[in-house]
């Protein structure tokens, strides 16, 4: 078990096209015991990060050290992590079991003691019937599994998985997600777990890594994401249906500020405490977040109101998510789904102005 | 108003015994002028001779003398009574003349040793030194360049591979001896005769590994660069020994690529003679003679046709079975790749 640290670490790969940045200055510190998910788009840079970790990647600059030991110049064994592979990997003539064990037969695991914990793992991953098959004969998501559990069979210092669930169906992916969540809680070993599923992150991780564009954005539990995002990025990656974003000026005197959104009347009342962030920034323009969660057409003793027309009416089974226009601006907000109108009327919605999100529009980053 | 027009259908042309809708002015551009050069065909007797001719080759060079081979094993043709035209059928004579002969039987053992510690042995060279380039060599341009080093001797005729070889291992003036002597092995006055009855079989198998070695070690290299990368990855997270990754995982994925590299040396083993005609003529007195080497001194120097007849039936058996063997187990392989 282990504490991981990431200092200053950059990963340059050489191309025919010329380098290519695929992480950028990481500064990232995994708790010992902690489950912390690495979150990003597609090519953010989540496997080259893991596969530093690992020791399959040379660390182009900066640390990689496991409870304060740096760790650069020791090979995959001495680091001694556990890998899922995104590509699973799988030793192509080793039966499941095989496969399975390997890590074990190399530990040198005595036969009864091998089978035991082989079957133990096949049990939790749903894999039992196939531990006799060759890989080629599972399907992409039973694979994966195997794959997960030549992990998850070792004690390493540090799990480190990789898009383990992205081939599970959803009900599959739950039981997994839950199953995983209980090995740790169990076990306790610090584990890196990288998605590009934001449910995924968020209903396992103790803290989530949000990535993009080879940098760190965030890190930090899912309160701090949700309610404090660093940046328009973050706010706009988490959380479903992704958050409204407007364009507004800073409008009126100090007693009675308030954002107008471009192209429109709407006039949003942000809370004192952000009212007071952007004149302590002296900021003229600002980008307007909030959520769609955080709009709805119940009101409330401490809910500000606008009117907008309604564009469109999603029915989603559970909500239903209603996009307002009003000028050039687009709001989607939730509903019940007993909320009945139709496209073309009116409708009053409310919002709690502590929930207005405030971002510099140049920069982008969080004002408050 | 507008009067009911029926509906004209395109002209059916029937081909194949199928209607098709297609007008053969509504073909493609392309297929249109692909054809635009005109009809091949100038005369109805030019498909007869393009097709006539390649079959008078095969049969004037293959078909007649395999039917004269097979017709002549069966009779006592020797020199004397292939001009007189008077020769005698016998039955299986040659064949139990063949396989009771002292020379027909120890030439097999010959090519037991040959197959063994020549061919055998090429393909384990091959595969140790084509992973040890893989896994030794991590420069790609040196890679490549050592590749081609060892692929160079490949590349020459056999018989003047045979020819080399004869000089350098000259007792007396061989570049070899001279080596031996040079780095201190053998006393200046000392020489091995590598070409006498003792060593002779063993200096044509010596050359024929320098020549041929490269090949299993070309095949099994190419399988190896293709073996996905992601399992040594897996191997070397897992903790996995150098040995053990040999053992366990690279040796049995390249199973199917070295065991196809056995069966083509192999194939091209048994007909060896190229390189015994030319360094030993078989000798000295048949001490370095193989099967094919037998047969074509039955037949071309002594002109026992009969005898020699009945030997290429008994080689071409022998690798009829390879073959089907060969082709029995490839069969497996690609099966055993569909279901695994
Ligand atoms: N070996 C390599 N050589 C060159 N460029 C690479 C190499 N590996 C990755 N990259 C580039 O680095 C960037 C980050 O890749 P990486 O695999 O870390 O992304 P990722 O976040 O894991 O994406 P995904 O979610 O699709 O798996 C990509 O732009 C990719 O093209
Ligand atoms: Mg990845």
């Amino acid at each position: 078990m282990a504490q991981v640290t990431l200092t200053d670490v950059n990963k340059v790969y050489p191309s025919r096209h010329g380098p290519v940045h695929a992480v950028e200055d990481l500064n990232l510190t995994v708790e010992d015991g902690e489950f912390v998910a690495l979150l990003g788009p597609s090519g953010c840079g989540k496997t080259s990060t893991l596969r530093m970790i690992v020791g399959l990647e040379a660390i182009t600059s900066g640390t990689v050290a496991f409870d304060g030991q740096p760790m650069n110049d020791l090979s995959p064994e001495q680091r001694n992590v556990a890998m899922a592979f995104e590509t699973y990997a799988l030793y192509p003539t080793f039966t499941i079991a095989d496969n399975l064990g390997f890590p074990l037969d190399v530990r040198n695991v005595d036969k009864v003691e091998r089978k035991r914990r082989i079957d133990a793992v096949a049990k939790m991953l749903r894999i039992e019937h196939l531990l006799g098959s060759r890989p080629r004969q599972l399907s992409g998501g039973e694979q994966q599994r195997v794959s997960l559990g030549r992990a998850l069979i070792r004690e390493p210092a540090a799990f480190i998985l990789d898009e383990v669930m992205s081939h599970l169906d959803a009900h599959l992916k739950f039981q997994m997600l839950f199953e995983l969540r209980r090995i740790h809680q169990s076990v306790g070993r610090t584990t890196i777990y990288v998605t590009h599923d934001q449910m995924e992150a968020l209903a396992l991780s103790d803290r989530v890594a949000v990535m993009s564009n080879a940098r760190l954005q965030q890190f930090g539990t899912r309160d701090e994401l949700y309610d404090r995002p660093a940046n328009r990025f973050v706010a706009d990656f988490i959380g479903e249906p992704p958050t409204n974003f407007l364009e507004a000026q800073v409008d009126g005197a100090d007693g009675a500020m308030a954002l107008a959104v471009d192209g429109t009347d709407l006039r949003f009342q942000p809370d004192p405490e952000r009212l007071a962030a952007i004149r302590r920034d002296g900021l003229k323009r600002v980008s307007i977040g909030i959520r769609p969660q955080n709009i709805s057409v119940h009101p409330g003793p401490d809910k500000a109101a606008l009117t907008a027309r309604v564009v469109l009416d999603e029915f989603l089974g559970e909500q239903s998510i209603v996009t307002v226009a009003s000028g050039d601006a687009q709001i989607r907000l939730t509903a019940p789904p007993e909320f009945q109108v139709a496209p073309g009327e009116d409708v009053t919605f409310h919002y709690r102005p502590s929930d207005v999100m405030v971002f510099d529009p140049q920069t982008e980053v969080f004002v408050a | 108003m507008t009067t009911t027009e029926p509906t004209q259908a395109p002209a059916q042309r029937v081909i194949n015994g199928r209607a098709s809708r297609i007008d053969p002015k509504d073909y493609p551009d392309w297929f249109k002028a692909k054809r635009r050069g005109g009809s091949l065909i100038v005369h109805p007797l030019v498909p007869a001779v393009m097709v006539g001719l390649p079959i008078l080759v095969i049969v004037a060079i293959v078909i007649y003398p395999t039917i004269w081979m097979f017709y002549h094993a069966f009779h006592d043709t020797n020199m004397m009574s292939l001009f007189s035209g008077d020769w005698a059928a016998v039955g299986f004579d040659n064949f139990g003349l063949v396989l009771s002969s002292d020379r027909f039987l120890s030439s097999i053992e010959r090519l037991g040793i040959y197959l063994l510690f020549g061919a055998c042995l090429q393909v384990l060279l091959g595969t140790a030194l084509a992973l040890l380039l893989y896994e030794g060599i991590r420069n790609n341009l040196a890679r490549t360049i050592i590749l081609i080093l060892l692929v160079l001797p490949m590349m020459l005729p056999p018989s003047i591979v045979g020819v080399l070889w004869k000089f350098l291992l000259q007792a007396n003036n061989g570049a070899i001896n001279h080596l031996l002597i040079n780095i201190g092995v053998m006393e200046a006055t000392a020489r091995i005769e590598w070409l006498d009855s003792g060593l002779s079989l063993w200096s044509l198998v010596l050359a024929d590994t320098w020549q041929w070695t490269a090949l299993p070690l070309l095949i099994v290299y190419s399988g190896r660069v293709s073996l996905p990368p992601a399992v040594y990855e897996a191997a070397r997270v897992d903790g996995a020994s150098s040995w053990r990754v040999l053992s366990r995982i690279t040796l049995p994925m390249l199973r199917e690529i070295i065991a196809i590299a056995f069966i083509i040396r192999f194939m091209d083993a048994y007909k060896f003679v190229d390189k015994v005609y030319v360094m030993t003529s078989g000798g000295p007195a048949e001490s370095s003679e193989l099967p094919v080497f037998v047969a074509f001194q039955k037949g071309i120097r002594e002109f026992q046709i009969g005898e020699a007849a009945a030997y290429a039936i008994l080689i071409f058996l022998f690798a009829a079975i390879l073959v089907t063997l060969f082709l029995q187990y490839l069969k497996r392989v690609l099966r055993a790749q569909q279901t695994q």
